[in-house]
Order: structure tokens, then C-alpha cells, then sequence
């Protein structure tokens, strides 16, 4: 830690850190629809991690060829210290971008709770983040050891970036973290997945640190420079073996529940408190058209990748939280849920989907009206009725989509 | 305390800057001579631990300096003064020291405290904390000779520690490596100023294209001299070991 704080104190950490915060604060910045939900909020910030790996491997690479060499190098060399002191400059940097990354989940977890939203379920996100930009800073690190010109922090990041084009194929790179840009209610991240995510940018970590052991043995550059580029291949294409899916994110296994009656909204137990403030907004709806063929469904239940066999009787529910606001549900997602009482096979069927979404499209107008109190519940127009009769009598779907 | 050379050698590429040099360094105050490229920085390099050679062994005390068994023990004992000081620019005097000492395995505190006191000692106390940006390069030679001092060595290898110092500053630097010898510290240093030599060497190496062509006395070495040349004895003694007309 000694020599990793004077690196903090005399690198290029500080403007590192100050970069890395603007980016990943201005990232989670540009949206908000993530108030209600932390890990959306949180996954939203590592989107930046594909930019701020390169980044911290250039700078790394910088501080070690330019700052730390010759001198300090030379002096490491001939110390009693572990051979990890040769890359505190690059700790350094991993550390201010990890501060960096910890400061904005935190002003996450803050506004997430000032809005009375649900905390984080996700823990992998931590992990997904930090290990990559760690590894690029390693990366960076033994660049900066192998090429002491300035070209070094441009063969640090390229190295980083390739490692995303090479792993393309099958699946991601070592310094992409998994992101969202819309809600994971329902949704879960295999931890398998995860992990070997994590490995892959750990084999990196492993491999620079392994790297410097044999710089710190005296070992020419082409054995440090054998090691490095070994833990790159293995670190991009072992994840190769892995059987990915096309979806980075599958329906979640987390146990379900129910909340409110007259609807009842169901869905995964720790998105409850979320749709307990959707639910009186459903209640009311239901009390405005009763005694119409809308309030058919007794309960909607959140349905995510087309996984309709979880239904068990109830309603399809595309639930988004940002669709809550100042605590209420939307009229439009009222609207949207009351318009789909199941899931029709029709709607991925070509000529069926036509004449199911334009029935949709005349009652649409007609139901908003009335939840908005612009238009009253009884009668229904018959033009109405007659194309609900459509949407009530399609083929109802029970399986998954696939 | 002895550094012992067993048959040192080191080859960069295609250039072999060492070969077999066997040498043990004498308590008190050895120099090392040589024109540029005659190998004396690898030497020294090797010597104190930062060069893994590519032949041979370095004993410290018996201690193979390369050996994991015995490195980190055989390292507290030896320590360098490099011929570059291209030291982080960002960093103080004192920080710059306090660091190295670290790595030399001085606890933290104590590595400041130390130093402060060999900061002081080579006349930067005033300056120690000025980011060494700001340092001359007189300067940075004394931070470069502080740094060497830190860790209480009982081998100090200089390469080349009067280079770049005013006259002034190179009177005030001697009289630091005298103060050294008398303390019982081993000095072996490198330097193109024979008067270097005059001044603070009990015995000499010279090297020439990385080969050992003396190793003895300096009085040894301006015997062979030329009595008749127009340089100083060890100067005419260097020109004559290494096969060179050029000081006659």
C-alpha cells in the first residue's frame, strides 16, 4: 500500500480518477430512468468500462515507462521489496478509476433510496466492473515495462481494445463489463456467466503479476513479454469454450410474489415494493371500468423474454419502473397491460399481429380517455367492444416464445 | 564485508559489454576506470543487483546475489548510485529517497526519517522538499547519492557520482565518499577523472571493452605509467593497461 499511495500522490491518478468520475457520472447522469431501481442504475455504469479499460492501460503504461523508469525501476530491481512493487504506479490508477467507480454507486444507491426504490440484488456488477479495469491497468503496467517510448500507453490501449475485437466471436472481451440500458426487473445475470466473465480479466491480473516476478528475476523482456501475451490469449479466448447464450441476461429463478387484489401484480419478491406502487393505480383503473370485459384478469403477472409458461393464468406485465411516477403507475401502462389480458400467438404470426395490433390501436384512445377521466367507462362504444372481442379471442399462447 | 565477481559477464544482443571478470572489492575506497562503453555501468549494474549477468556470480559476503535463497539479504547490504537520475519529476527530494529507502526495505517512517538525515548530509536539507523538477542536475546527483546512502549500506557502488557537479559540488561529493571509507563502508566507484581516482581510491579496476586489464593498487597502476608523459602517472598507467597511445 506504501508504494501505492505515492504513486496516487505523484502519478497520474488524480486526473485518471477525475476523468473516469466525469465519464461514468455523466453516463448515469443522461438517464433516470433508473431512480427506482439500483441495479439498472448500477449496470448502466459499467457500460463505461469498454472506454475507461483503455484508458487506464494507457495511463499506467505512461507512468511506468516515463515516471517509474529508469530510475525507480532500476531501484526496484535492487530492493528487498516484492516483486508487486513494480506495478504500485499502475495499482495507482486501478484504485483512483475503482474510487472513481464507487463514488458514482454511491450517488446511485443514495438517489435509488431518496426515490424509495430497491436497493442492489445484483452483486456481480462490483466484480464485472472492477476486475477488468484493474487487468487493464496491469496490462498497462507491464507495457509500460516492455516499451519505454512514448507509443507505449497507444500499445497498452490498443492491446485492450483488440481483446474485445479477437473475443468477438463468441461472446465478449475480458475489459467488457455487462451493462443495461433498460430495466432488470425479472431479468438476472447468470452467476456462471459472471464468473467466468471475472476469471477471464483475473487470468489477467494473474498473468501481470506473474509477468513481474520474472521482470523482478532478472528475466529478459521477450520472457516478461512471453508471459503477458500468454495470459492475454487464454484471458480472451478460454471464455471461448464457455457455452454463451445470445442474451447476456436470463428470466430470473428468484421466487415470486403477489401483491394488492382487484388486480393482484406479481412478480420477483424483491421487486415487490415496486409494484405495491404500481398496484393502486390498477385497483382504480379496475374500479373505473367495472362491469366492462377489461377487468377480465385477476392478476397480471411480470413476464420478461417471452417466457409465458410462467404465467400460471395470469396477465402478461412488460413492468418498467420508470413508468412510476411520483409513486403511481403510469396510464399508459395501465393501458398497455389492460390491453393485452394474455398473449396472443397471433402477434408473431404476420397476418394475425396486423389485425391484432389495430384492434389494439382503437381501443387504446378509448381506454386512456377513460382513465384519464375525459371520457366516461359505460357506455363502451360498440366499435370499442367489438375490437376488444378481437384481442379476447385470439389464440391464447401458453409456452415460451422459443 | 566483500563484494566478490566470479567470472561476470553480460551480453546485451549482439554486444558482450562484460566477460569473465573476477574481481573482490577491498575494503575502503576502490575506483573502477574505463572509456565509455569499456562496461563499467553494467558492472556496476550487475553488481548491485539490478543486472541479472549473463555469466557468473555476484557474492556478497559469500551471498550469491542472484540466488532466491540469499537475494533479499545479500540486496540490504549493497546498494547503487546509477549513472541516470531521471528521477518522477513530480516527486520531492525527500520523497524520491523516503521511496527508495522503502524499497530497500526501510520501514516507512523510519525511511523518512533517514531520509531527512542523508539529505542533510549531502546539502540538498534546504531543498528536500522541492519536486526534483525544480532540482539542478548538480542537484540530482546529490539526491541520487542521498538515495544510495538511505538504506545504510555496507557496499556502495557510484557510478560515475562527479559527472555533471561544479567544482565546488565535486570537492563537496569527495569529501562525502572519504567520510564513507572511514566509516568502514566499501566503496567501489566509477568515473572518467582520474583525479577521482587520485583523490579517494585505494585500489583500481580498469576495464577495457569489457574485459579486466588491472586490478590492484593505484599506487600499482602509476607505476606502470610513463614517467616522461605529460598526463599524471595513474592517468599514463590507465593509457598504457588499456593498449592506448592517446596519453603519451
Amino acid at each position: 500500500m506504501t508504494a501505492v499511495w505515492w504513486w496516487v500522490r505523484r502519478g497520474v491518478a488524480p486526473p485518471v480518477a477525475l476523468v473516469v468520475l466525469a465519464a461514468v457520472a455523466s453516463t448515469v447522469a443522461s438517464r433516470s430512468d433508473w431512480f427506482l431501481e439500483a441495479d439498472w442504475g448500477l449496470r448502466l455504469t459499467s457500460s463505461t468500462v469498454v472506454l475507461v479499460s483503455p484508458l487506464v492501460a494507457a495511463g499506467a503504461a505512461f507512468v511506468t515507462a516515463r515516471r517509474y523508469h529508469p530510475s525507480l525501476a532500476a531501484a526496484a530491481r535492487a530492493g528487498t521489496r516484492a516483486p508487486w512493487v513494480h506495478l504500485a504506479p499502475a495499482a495507482a490508477l486501478a484504485g483512483a478509476a475503482g474510487v472513481a467507480y464507487v463514488l458514482v454507486w454511491t450517488g446511485v444507491l443514495v438517489a435509488v433510496a431518496a426515490s424509495g426504490g430497491i436497493g442492489p440484488t445484483d452483486v456481480w456488477v462490483v466484480p464485472e466492473t472492477v476486475v477488468p479495469v484493474v487487468a487493464a491497468a496491469a496490462l498497462g503496467g507491464v507495457v509500460g515495462h516492455l516499451v519505454r517510448s512514448l507509443v507505449s500507453p497507444l500499445v497498452a490501449a490498443v492491446l485492450v481494445l483488440l481483446t474485445a475485437v479477437v473475443a468477438s466471436p463468441w461472446g465478449r472481451g475480458p475489459f467488457e463489463a455487462v451493462t443495461t440500458y433498460g430495466t432488470l426487473t425479472g431479468l438476472e445475470r447468470p452467476p456462471a456467466q459472471a464468473a467466468v466473465t471475472v476469471v477471464a480479466a483475473g487470468l489477467i491480473v494473474l498473468g501481470c503479476a506473474l509477468a513481474v516476478t520474472r521482470l523482478s528475476a532478472g528475466d529478459p523482456p521477450r520472457v516478461v513479454g512471453s508471459v503477458l501475451a500468454l495470459a492475454l490469449v487464454l484471458a480472451t479466448v478460454a471464455p471461448a469454450a464457455w457455452p454463451w447464450q445470445d442474451q447476456v441476461y436470463r428470466v430470473s429463478t428468484e421466487a415470486t410474489g403477489c401483491v394488492g387484489s382487484n388486480p393482484r401484480l406479481c412478480g420477483p419478491q424483491s421487486r415487490l415494493p415496486l409494484l405495491a406502487m404500481a398496484q393502486p393505480t390498477f385497483a382504480r383503473a379496475y374500479e373505473r371500468l367495472r362491469g366492462t370485459p377489461f377487468v377480465a384478469p385477476t392478476a397480471f403477472r411480470v413476464t420478461r423474454l417471452d417466457h409465458y409458461s410462467q404465467l400460471d393464468g395470469a396477465a402478461p406485465l412488460d413492468f418498467d419502473p420508470s413508468q412510476i411516477p411520483d409513486d403511481r403507475a403510469a396510464t399508459s401502462q395501465v393501458v398497455a397491460a389492460l390491453l393485452r389480458p394474455h398473449q396472443c400467438a397471433d402477434l408473431f404470426d404476420a397476418t394475425g399481429a396486423v389485425a391484432l395490433l389495430d384492434a389494439q390501436d382503437v381501443v387504446r384512445p378509448w381506454l386512456t380517455g377513460v382513465l384519464e377521466d375525459r371520457v366516461p367507462a359505460q357506455p363502451v362504444p360498440d366499435e370499442v367492444a367489438d375490437a376488444f372481442s378481437v384481442v379476447l379471442s385470439c389464440r391464447v399462447m401458453t409456452g415460451d416464445l422459443s | 564485508m566483500t563484494l566478490e565477481l566470479a567470472e561476470v559477464g553480460h551480453r546485451y544482443r549482439d554486444t558482450q559489454a562484460l566477460e569473465g571478470v573476477t574481481a573482490t572489492l577491498a575494503p575502503g575506497t576502490t575506483a573502477l576506470l574505463g572509456v565509455n562503453g569499456a562496461g563499467k555501468s553494467t558492472m556496476l549494474s550487475a553488481a548491485g543487483g539490478v543486472l541479472r549477468p549473463s555469466a557468473g556470480r555476484v557474492l556478497v559476503d559469500g551471498m550469491d546475489l542472484w540466488s532466491r535463497s540469499t537475494r533479499k539479504e545479500a540486496l540490504r547490504a549493497v546498494a547503487l548510485m546509477p549513472q541516470t537520475t531521471a528521477f518522477p519529476p513530480g516527486m520531492t527530494a525527500e520523497e524520491v529517497v523516503t521511496y527508495l529507502a522503502w524499497l530497500k526495505g526501510v520501514p516507512r517512517r523510519a525511511a523518512r526519517t533517514r531520509a531527512r538525515e542523508v539529505l542533510e548530509e549531502v546539502g540538498l536539507g534546504p531543498r528536500m522538499r522541492t519536486r526534483m523538477s525544480r532540482l539542478s542536475g548538480g542537484m540530482a546527483r546529490r539526491v541520487a547519492f542521498a538515495q544510495a546512502l538511505a538504506p545504510r549500506p555496507r557496499v556502495l557502488l557510484l557510478d560515475e557520482p562527479t559527472t555533471g557537479l561544479d567544482p565546488a559540488q565535486r570537492h563537496a561529493m569527495v569529501e562525502l565518499v572519504r567520510g564513507l571509507s572511514v566509516t568502514g563502508v566499501s566503496v567501489l566507484l566509477s568515473s572518467h577523472v582520474v583525479e577521482d581516482v587520485e583523490d579517494l581510491a585505494t585500489d583500481v579496476i580498469v576495464l577495457h571493452e569489457g574485459t579486466l586489464r588491472f586490478w590492484g593498487p593505484v599506487g600499482d597502476l602509476a607505476a606502470l605509467g610513463d614517467a616522461g608523459a605529460r598526463r599524471s602517472p595513474v592517468e599514463s598507467g590507465f593509457f598504457r593497461v588499456i593498449g592506448s597511445e592517446v596519453g603519451r
